[in-house]
């Protein structure tokens, strides 16, 4: 055993804080891009034709059921490099992380997405069509919105882990929080200091997160005014 | 630049290696032997949340938001190079097994005190009021019944489990995800080892969903019955 030395974490604070901006930047893209996605295929997969639903069907299972640092190196090294080589472009580690995680994390989108269309009821389904709104009409304010608010916890859930594998990330090079550290203590040799810090960071954003998908599981039933709200605006 | 098809005799020839066999086995041991102690480790947590000991909850609680809410990346290297890093040295091996039963434990203790939960009151107190004690009326009565509540997101966590298991390629244990990625990058073949990868860790998912599928069919034509069910039907009989 030796003395503990997290004074590095001071002396390296510019580094850590760099790769902060970019774990929080990149989660908060891939949140909102992952959602857009996510929403698309779950919707494609719940209300489309069959052909589509099923085609749907087989690639978010597909991309559920191999680990997400498999289909980055895939996107990494396979789908972007030649995407780039035809472009005549350097490849970035950045936008492949940022295209790997959106598009695997936008598969359990979908799939948490498709349970909160599946708890819409026909009696819900025919009200709104009684009302006489068009299918997108009904879907835009009565569906959505309804799925929405009932998978609030689920897709809180969802975005924990993906903050959690942001880290997978540094894999690729991506210097972002994980990576930084690892400069860090590749320096210093204090890796333990380093890394518990690190786990503590991602630990006050993930937790921050549980808390506040808390607040929505027991908070009155927000679909309600959601709804009314919607089909008012 | 390389077809993007992998054929059949391309995949055997890849796979059927003494190297590449043993990280299959490799995965496979450290998905089992990890499962097995996050079974025990999220059972011990789920007991201890629903304990009537204050400080035992809390423990609990801790372990669980502690474990869940920070990466799994993390936790290993903090197993690996952060305990190196402070003199203790451990096997990476082991220090994949204990990054991944810690982690999945902690999912599953939420899994199991919910699935407990599930189980009306009333049987625990109607096993209590039969004169069986508290261990034994969680033995015989709660737990059976729980179980099937259990079996499906104890299935999602074991398929987790699997997929989370190529992470220790990080810290230098050489399971399928370690020759996968040594294959794309030293042999600059990314396609081809993909399609490996996928179809391997396809196979392990599909394996346990299946498994799972069998206990259930098993359980619901009473083939497979716990014990402690038989033995109260005997009792009653």
């Amino acid at each position: 055993m030796r003395e503990f030395h997290f004074e590095d974490i001071l002396m390296g604070s510019d580094l850590l804080l760099h790769g902060l901006t970019i774990t929080i930047g990149m989660s908060v893209i891939v949140i909102v891009l992952s959602l857009l996605f996510g929403t698309i295929l779950g919707v494609l997969r719940h209300e489309g034709p069959v052909w589509l639903a099923r085609i749907v069907a087989l690639v978010v299972e597909f991309v559920r059921s191999i680990p997400l640092i498999l289909f980055m190196v895939f996107v990494h090294y396979g789908l972007m490099y030649a995407i780039n080589s035809m472009l005549g472009r350097d490849s970035s580690f950045l936008e492949s992380a940022i295209i790997a995680l959106t598009l695997f994390e936008a598969a359990y989108i979908a799939e948490i997405f498709r349970g909160g269309l599946r708890s819409i009821q026909t009696t819900e389904r025919e009200a709104a069509s009684s009302l006489g709104l068009t299918y997108m009409q009904r879907l835009w304010f009565v569906f959505l919105p309804l799925a929405y608010s009932r998978t609030i916890p689920a897709l809180i859930g969802q975005f924990i882990s993906l903050v959690k594998d942001t880290s997978l990330a540094s894999i690729i090079g991506v210097t972002e929080l994980t990576r930084q550290g690892e400069i860090l203590y590749q320096n210093t040799f204090h890796d333990f200091e380093v890394l518990v810090f690190i786990a503590l960071v991602y630990f006050i954003i993930c937790f921050s997160l549980s808390r506040l998908s808390r607040r929505f599981e027991f908070g009155s039933r927000p679909e309600q005014t959601l709804t009314v709200a919607a089909v008012q605006g | 630049m390389e077809h993007a098809l992998v054929t059949a005799a391309d995949f055997f020839r890849t796979v059927v290696r003494e190297d590449f066999l043993a990280a299959i086995g490799m995965t496979v041991f450290l998905s089992l032997v990890s499962g097995f102690f996050a079974i025990l480790a999220g059972f011990l947590s789920a007991f201890m949340g629903m304990s009537a000991i204050r400080p035992l909850r809390w423990l609990s609680s801790v372990y669980i938001e502690l474990f869940r809410n920070t990466p799994l990346l993390i936790q290993l290297y903090i197993y690996y190079k952060g305990l190196q890093s402070i003199g203790i040295i451990l096997d990476p091996v082991i220090c994949g097994i204990l990054g991944l039963s810690l982690y999945t434990g902690a999912y599953l203790s939420e899994v199991f005190r919910s699935g407990l939960l599930s189980v009306p009151a009333n049987q625990l107190d109607a096993g209590l009021a039969m004169g069986l004690s508290r261990f034994e009326a969680y033995g015989l009565i709660l737990i059976p019944q729980a179980f099937r509540v259990i079996l499906p997101p104890l299935c999602n966590q074991m398929i987790n489990l699997t997929k989370n298991s190529s992470l220790v390629a990080f810290i230098t244990v050489e399971d399928i995800f370690y020759m996968v990625y040594k294959g794309a990058v030293d042999e600059f073949q990314p396609m081809k080892y993909f399609v490996i990868g996928a179809m391997l860790y396809v196979t392990l998912t599909l394996t346990i969903a299946a498994v799972t599928q069998l206990l259930d069919w098993l359980i619901d034509r009473r083939i497979l019955r716990f014990p402690a069910i038989a033995s109260v039907q005997e009792v009653a009989a």
